[in-house]
């Protein structure tokens, strides 16, 4: 090894000290017959190490974090599909409930109520959802079932904003999205696409890892600081002050023989999937009153929420604001 | 380095943990890395974030050689560097300075700190590109030599003989105060 080499290996293990903290002088002392040469070179190098005090702004820190875990989510799942991927997707329903009402008895499905988007019972709550949806003819019905589980979503979402994690209150958000969607869907005089919200909400129960897609483009969340606004407006919602009069919408039923009770049995069937005004009434109010609640709630956990939970809790916010204003309007 | 190549793994298999781990581990690392070379503060947080998204694009194709991770994201970041330096005569800078944050809570000491380091960053572009290189990552980037070899795409031997003249040079352009 010629000297050149020799000084050069000793010089780097002196770096290699200093980076761990060493203190110069520990290592001339190593080295007695270099340290006039070492000392200046160590120093420089001392010098050269104040540029690890350059840090990313966190504002932008914040951005590029917040950028980096949608780029996650919208990549393709490499895992397998797993056990419920193979099957198609009516197979996988059917599936799903006979597991469910099998859970039922066990007391599985009573654990999994409270259960939170981090915690394993989860997709038995998810899949208990999708299956009390699937048992209930009503339209009606099923709005009350949306707006419970939606109720549900904020709560979910204010509980995983409390411990910090993003991507649970952003797939809240999306849950929740859906549901209100189905909701406002179904109140809408010959509303369509509950069927399609089943579905979408049965998805979420398959632990599939990506979220599930929302039928509507999501406005991007700007994660600047200064761009979030925190006064955020809430819709105007109107609780109506006159209790709306009964309309009979079944026709009284006809003795008859087999042809009158098949249309018997038709007008029952419309009728299921009919909101009867009354109770679509009492329906708008409590939308209404849990509209105001949740949207509140949001609004405020915003405005205490920390910078890197702002852009996700925005967006609940703006899906809450536009899911119950769209419900709303097509309960008016 | 078997915890790493155990998260590597997971990572390549889309599991969000581990990439943000990953991500975590090494953000400031590339930042510091492109903002001391390219000393624009805006073009750096634009590059920085796209070292990482091809990486999460490429992560399948990765594959484990006993390396730190971190060299192959530093590999991404010097092409990207290289790229910016081919276009830059497009582009306005911003100062680096913005970009310094000394965590400290004197102000004080945070001016000093930064003027130290606008200095350093002065004085490092006296110095030729390899220079600058083997400056940044071993001591921005804290990369033992070995590493620094592999991304530099040298041998060992010649990094240390590199980082001499590197320490040689920057310490005759500070003392000498030839700092614009």
């Amino acid at each position: 090894m010629n000297k050149n080499n020799e000084f050069n290996n000793i010089l780097d293990e002196c770096l290699e000290r200093l980076i761990n903290g060493e203190a110069i002088e520990a290592c001339l002392a190593g080295y007695p017959e270099h340290a006039e040469e070492l000392e200046p070179l160590l120093r420089t190098a001392l010098e050269a190490r104040k540029a690890a005090a350059i840090k990313p702004r966190p504002e932008f820190r914040d951005r590029a974090a917040y950028d980096f875990q949608a780029a996650i989510r919208e990549m393709e799942p490499e895992k397998s599909r797993g056990f419920f991927g193979w099957f198609p997707r009516w197979a996988t329903v059917v599936a799903a409930v006979v597991v469910v009402v099998l859970l039922a008895g066990t007391g599985t499905v009573a654990a999994s109520t409270n259960s939170l988007p981090d915690e394993p019972l989860y997709q038995v709550k998810l899949a208990t959802e999708a299956v009390r949806l699937t048992f209930t003819p009503s339209a009606l019905g099923k709005a009350e079932l949306y707006a419970r589980f939606a109720d549900e979503r904020v709560e979910e979402i204010i509980r995983m904003a409390d411990k910090g994690k993003v991507k649970q209150v952003e797939k809240a958000t999306e849950r929740m999205n859906d549901q209100l969607i189905a909701m406002a869907n179904l109140v809408t005089p010959g509303g369509k696409g509950a069927a399609q919200m089943e579905t979408a909400t049965f998805e979420a129960a398959e632990a599939a890892p990506a979220p599930v897609p929302a039928p509507r483009p999501a406005p991007t969340p700007e994660p600047e600081a200064a761009q979030v606004p925190m006064d955020a407006p809430a819709p105007v919602i109107e609780i109506p002050s006159e209790p709306v009069e009964e309309v009979p919408v079944m026709a009284a039923p006809r003795a008859g023989g087999p042809r009158e009770d098949a249309g018997r049995d038709e007008e029952r069937g419309r009728a299921d999937r009919e909101v009867k005004p009354d109770n679509q009434a009492r329906f708008r109010m409590n939308v209404s009153e849990q509209a105001m609640e949740n949207i509140q709630e949001l609004q405020e956990l915003l405005e205490e929420a920390p910078e890197s939970l702002k852009p996700a809790l925005l967006r609940a916010l703006e899906v809450a604001i536009d899911g119950y204003e769209q419900a709303l309007n097509n309960l008016d | 380095m078997q915890d790493e190549e155990s998260l590597i793994r997971r990572a390549q298999q889309r599991d969000q943990v581990a990439l943000t781990q990953l991500y975590e581990e090494n953000f400031d690392k590339i930042y510091r890395y492109i903002v001391l070379k390219i000393g624009d503060r805006t073009e750096a947080e634009d590059m920085t974030q796209q070292v990482f998204l091809n990486a999460l694009k490429s992560i399948s194709s990765y594959k484990f050689k006993g390396m730190p991770f971190s060299s192959w994201l530093y590999r991404i970041a010097h092409n990207q560097v290289v790229d910016y330096f081919r276009k830059k005569s497009r582009r306005v800078t911003v100062p680096l300075d913005e970009s310094i944050a000394a965590g400290e809570d004197d102000p004080g000491k945070v001016a000093e700190t930064k003027l130290e380091i606008e200095e350093l960053a002065q004085a490092a572009k006296k110095l030729t590109a390899a220079q600058q290189e083997v400056i940044s990552l071993r001591f921005t980037g804290d990369m033992p030599v070995a590493e620094v070899a592999r991304v530099m795409g040298r041998s060992a031997g010649a990094v240390k003989a590199l980082q001499h003249s590197a320490i040689v040079a920057l310490r005759k352009v500070l003392s000498a105060g030839a700092v614009s």
